[in-house]
């Protein structure tokens, strides 16, 4: 992302520019590439170097089941995440179209999607499990209507967890391209004699390649990347980042292992950044931003939006609507419902709130943290030229590879600088928590303020410098103002994906500071299902009201 | 007023940091008059009442009980901080952990007539001798529980199943897809239940009822709690584990019970010890001795440890867990052998990666 540089008389390299005099911008984005090296890109780099010693050590004959297990692991990450994106693109892209054109109470449907993006992605294994595990409620529908039923543990469970939760990803980001399509571009197309779904698929769609081929990037990744789903639901299907994390947190296993293991994960996510992102520069057009779209108008359209749009919601809202009737419910065992209801679990939550309290401050301190960075990344991207345009690749890393990686990474750096002797105080504790946060969930935030900053008018900071303003002060009453929106939504959007994290987390476990989602996950997995859904309730009306909260105020 | 509100949003993070920092600050008063840390493996719950009451018994002193994520994870821990150590006691974990860690002199020499003057050298139990501790007084063992069959009864009955009796019945192909297991190559629970088949039915027998059972596994799980959740959910209606955990499931409600095998079911002895270089040597004794009193095996049994002290009933609950009940109701109990266990770790491995990956 390499916006117009500001009009100033060009003074050679970037780095002349920063060392005289010195500009507190650049004196930040400095720092913020320090942060970045310091918390992502050396534990990285420390666990593709280990590995590669590891290799060139000889250790891979050592570990000689591993060879085989190695490629089954491969084989099954890549197909499970191939999987769930071709199923996403299915039904998201028309969805997205609909949704974007043809559907009737749109604020209604845009709430109903973001749910499972208000929760973690684990829950919705254990709500799959309610409603579709071998004495799930869907199960025993199916079974006594004498329909066909499917084993759940396994890839479809893994799966069906996975849609679920990356569906409104896609979805929103696939509306956001769709927005951009130019009114006048369908409208010819049609007035030409194509149906709408002619236009749709041959003008649309190419017109939004780059959109669909992020979509598509965004959710292989998740699903690749992702532990809570394949622990709890995975059955014997096997892949990459839970074989990585188990073998990490058992001491008795080799811990090469989980090095070459998430040095693997690493590369693979690497290599499918830099075609994807080859891919997307191949298809891309210039956006011409028109602001108004084409919509579908006719009610036969409008009906069909409206079953499908609908359709979808309460297939991917049913699991969670599983979970409300179980926080309310005694033992759901073999029937439709549970034995009887009660508030108790509830009541229970009451008296351990602390995972909440926990993770409020651990988001509430890493979110800002997190925006902060964007702001000044975001500054440096567009005024560093080739400089900034490594930043663009670096802060899309954390979203590319998963969090039990950049887990292990981090707990290896702090290992070797204990070793070194320093036992600085940001690198243990909560500061290590909220540092991880804030890499790992940067992409959120930094995608939100690359977009805001490619709309900043570059006209008012020009009229800035030539009033006589230095590059700090036009940044701080200039830009900035320009930013606040922005930075406002990148705020809530960081907050809500760091607070409902997992995969980091679960390495990087700080002792006395267990977060929420730490706490529905051991729940879950110890069997207190009723309790799990009750903590899951919890989280997902207190992430709702404060983003709730966070649109109402930048309505007003 | 969006800058205003940006910068109270913002002045709420640094105060939010600050006091996280705070908060989280690594110990620097300890080995002060009352402040003791004790790493520990115990669910919540269970470590949240011990701490209760300790402090009770011991006013101007707290407690911090801190679980870094399980015995594995206390002991690299314990390792890592080796130079300087955070913490006084290791409480709740295997003995086979605490003769690990012991090894790694992790855990300090104490006089088992100091800490443990009323206790035998040794548990006789169901034909089974226990030691309650090790001679240089490393690690005391304060409770124990048994690695049993537990099945779902609700469920069996739907599918028309026995309820298993022996491990040998296990084997009937009746049982497809319908056990759990995890997997001996991360747990060292699954490991000891193999260390205790072998024990049981000899190198031939014991692959040969694997190789059995293993038809019947529906899935090996990565998660140990899964075990007794699909259990309690009747979603898998038969697995092995610890008794403890299929009590706990039980309490809430779910149709869980357990089998003790008549081929022998195995000790799971949980112990306790004191960290070597304890910044609160004396707290952290008064704490070891408190756990192996009556009123803390009291509280062992409430959440379902087998005390390892005769006479001690559970008051929050019914479940009869005394040295005199399993005494007289489980037909046989085994101590997993440690030399064993080292013996055959490598063939126990090599056939699980076998099973696992198909």
């Amino acid at each position: 992302m390499t916006g117009t540089r500001a009009a100033e008389p060009a003074s050679g390299s970037w780095l002349a520019r920063i060392v005289r005099p010195p500009d507190p911008m650049a004196v930040l984005g400095l720092l913020a590439a320090v942060y970045l090296a310091v918390f992502l890109l050396i534990p990285l780099g420390l666990i593709v170097a280990q590995s590669v010693q590891i290799v060139l050590a000889g250790g891979l004959a050592d570990l000689p089941q591993f060879g085989q297990r190695f490629v089954l692991l491969t084989r099954n990450s890549l197909v499970l995440a191939g999987l769930v994106t071709v199923i996403v693109l299915a039904i998201g892209i028309p969805l997205a179209v609909f949704f974007v054109k043809a559907v009737p109470y749109r604020p209604l449907f845009q709430v109903l999607l973001t749910i499972p993006l208000l929760s973690p992605p684990f829950i919705g294994s254990f709500a799959t499990i309610l409603l579709f595990g071998r004495v799930g409620v869907i199960t025993q529908l199916l079974r006594a209507a004498g329909l066909p039923t499917f084993e759940l543990y396994g890839l479809p469970g893994i799966a069906i967890t996975h849609v679920i939760h990356t569906l409104p990803l896609a979805v929103l980001t696939l509306a956001a391209g769709l927005r951009t399509v130019p009114r006048d571009l369908e409208e010819s197309a049609i007035s030409l004699g194509g149906s709408l779904t002619q236009v749709a698929r041959r003008v649309v769609l190419p017109y939004i390649a780059p959109y669909i081929w992020m979509s598509a990037l965004l959710v292989f990744l998740a699903s690749f990347g992702d532990v809570g789903a394949p622990l709890l639901v995975g059955g014997n299907y096997r892949v990459l980042t839970v074989e990585a994390y188990t073998a990490f947190i058992r001491f008795n296993v080799d811990q090469r292992i989980p090095i070459l293991l998430s040095a693997w994960i690493v590369v693979i996510s690497l290599c499918l950044l830099y075609l994807v992102r080859r891919q997307m520069k191949k298809t891309e057009i210039a956006p011409a931003f028109s602001g108004e779209i084409y919509t579908y108008a006719s009610p036969a359209a409008r009906r069909v939006g409206l079953c499908f749009c609908s359709l979808v919601s309460f297939l991917v809202l049913l699991p969670y609507l599983a979970i409300l009737v179980a926080s309310f419910g005694t033992v759901w065992g073999a029937g439709l419902l549970p034995d009887a209801f009660t508030l108790r679990h509830y009541q229970a939550l009451a008296g351990s709130l602390e995972p909440l309290r926990n993770s409020l401050i651990l988001a509430g301190t890493a979110a800002p943290l997190a925006v902060l960075l964007s702001v000044v990344i975001g500054n440096a991207m567009r005024e560093w030229g080739r400089a900034g345009a490594l930043f663009d690749y670096v802060t899309l890393l954390p979203f590319v590879v998963s969090g039990v990686v950049i887990g292990i990474g981090l707990i290896h750096l702090t290992g070797r600088l204990r070793l070194l002797g320093l036992a600085l105080p940001f690198l243990s504790g909560p500061s290590l928590l909220v540092a991880a946060y804030s890499i790992r969930r940067l992409p959120y935030p930094m995608r939100v303020m690359s977009a805001a900053y490619s709309r900043i008018d570059r006209r008012l900071e020009e009229a800035s410098y030539s009033l006589g303003a230095s590059r700090a002060r036009t940044f701080w009453r200039v830009t900035l103002p320009q930013l606040y929106p922005a930075m406002a939504a990148a705020l809530v959007i960081a907050f809500t994906r760091i607070i409902t994290e997992l995969g980091t987390t679960l390495v990087v476990y700080q002792p006395g500071w267990t977060t929420i989602s730490m706490q529905i996950f051991s729940y879950a997995q110890e069997g207190l299902v009723n309790r799990a859904a009750a903590i899951s309730v919890l989280l997902i009306a207190v992430v709702a009201a404060l983003t709730g909260l966070a649109s109402y105020n930048r309505l007003r | 007023m969006i800058r205003n509100r940006l910068t109270v949003l913002a002045c709420m993070a640094v105060i939010v940091t600050l006091l996280a920092f705070a908060h989280g600050a690594p110990a620097l008063a300890q080995g002060g008059s009352g402040r003791l840390v004790v790493y520990s493996a115990a669910p919540l719950d269970f470590a949240e009442s011990l701490k209760r009451a300790f402090e009770a018994l011991h006013p101007g002193t707290t407690v911090e009980i801190v679980n870094p994520g399980g015995a594995e994870a206390i002991i690299a821990k314990l390792a890592a901080e080796r130079h300087n150590p955070q913490a006084d006691v290791f409480h709740s974990g295997a003995v086979f952990e605490f003769l690990v860690a012991a090894k790694m002199g992790l855990l300090a020499r104490t006089d088992p007539a100091v800490i443990a003057p009323d206790l035998p050298q040794a548990l006789e139990i169901a034909g089974a001798r226990i030691p309650l501790y090790d001679e240089e007084g490393r690690w005391y063992v304060w409770g124990f529980s048994l690695g049993v069959i537990g099945y779902n009864e609700r469920r069996l009955e739907q599918l028309g199943l026995p309820v298993p009796r022996r491990w040998q019945d296990l084997a009937d192909p009746r049982y497809r897809g319908q056990i759990v297991f995890n997997m001996p190559q991360q747990s060292s629970s699954a490991f000891n239940t193999l260390v205790a088949h072998y024990q049981m039915f000899g190198e031939e027998g014991v692959w040969e009822l694997w190789d059995a059972i293993d038809r019947n596994i529906a899935f090996y799980t990565p998660s140990t709690g899964a075990l007794y959740s699909l259990v309690a959910r009747g979603e898998v209606p038969i697995s092995f584990g610890t008794a403890r955990n299929y009590y706990v499931n039980r309490a809430e409600g779910h149709a869980v019970n357990v089998v003790y095998p008549e081929e022998g079911a195995w000790v799971f002895a949980t112990a306790v010890g004191i960290v070597e270089g304890a910044k609160n040597r004396e707290l952290a004794e008064a704490f070891v001795r408190f756990v192996l009193s009556p009123e803390g095996q009291v509280h062992a049994a409430n959440h379902f440890q087998n005390p390892i002290r005769k006479g001690i009933q559970a008051t929050a609950h019914s479940v009869d867990l005394s040295v005199e009940y399993v005494e007289n109701t489980v037909p046989k109990i085994v101590v997993v052998d440690s030399a064993l266990a080292e013996e055959i770790r490598e063939e126990v491995m090599r056939r699980f990666d076998r099973y696992t990956s198909r």
